[in-house]
């Protein structure tokens, strides 16, 4: 088998997560969607700057 | 900062804010001023407010935490859900002792009797705050702003 099949075969898709602000407001998908996302609203609706630390340790598995 | 957004509706104010039924939450900064940092967010999420003003403070949450009123227009941010207002009674403290617990409703409370208070004595806000909002706040016991402990 060539190796880039093999890479593709072998690989597991990306975990799924939510994460939901105080208020209510949730996102999801993968930590890369959700950090971005989750930054723009603390910063938007709360004035808040999160770090991507802190988005992941309040992410839930989906 | 904990901010309640207020709308009036057909005679009735309600709740509409960004957080539904929820006190909306917003960090300071230090050096940050308390009334531009609300003012600013509240045009940036929902249009330019007719008035914000802070109504009392108390420690909670593991900071000092400054409550605010905003006050929308009656056609502003249709998109936000409201939620009509109830009365409930003050958390009101000892002499020398806080309230064992103050729920969001009762810091509203204060606020509307707190803008009821501004709507007779502050000229400002005499003049930005129309009828309806006079009449309804005409059924508040005036109160200024205070340390809600």
């Amino acid at each position: 088998m060539p190796p880039i099949l093999r890479m593709v075969i072998g690989s597991e898709p990306a975990k799924q997560f939510v994460v939901r602000c105080e208020c209510g407001w949730e996102t999801r998908g993968t930590v890369d969607q959700i950090v971005p996302v989750l930054q723009e609203h603390a910063a938007e609706s709360h004035n808040m700057k999160v770090t991507r630390e802190q988005v992941i340790a309040r992410a839930q598995p989906i | 900062m904990e901010v309640f957004v207020l709308r009036m509706k057909a005679g009735r104010p309600e709740l509409a804010g960004p957080c539904g039924p929820d006190p909306w939450y917003i960090e300071v900064a230090a050096e940050d001023d308390p009334v531009v940092v609300v003012s600013r967010l509240s045009r940036n999420l929902m249009g330019e407010p007719i008035l914000v003003h802070s109504t009392s403070w108390r420690r909670a949450r593991g900071a000092v935490v400054l409550s605010f009123v905003v006050v929308n227009s009656e056609d502003q941010a249709p998109h936000l859900a409201g939620i009509p207002i109830s009365r409930v009674d003050l958390a009101r403290s000892g002499a020398l002792s806080a309230a064992q617990t103050i729920a969001a409703a009762q810091v509203l409370e204060h606020g509307l009797r707190h803008l009821a208070w501004l709507s007779r004595e502050d000229p400002v806000v005499m003049a930005v705050l129309n009828e309806d909002w006079k009449q309804v706040l005409a059924d508040y016991r005036p109160e200024p702003f205070r340390n809600l402990m």
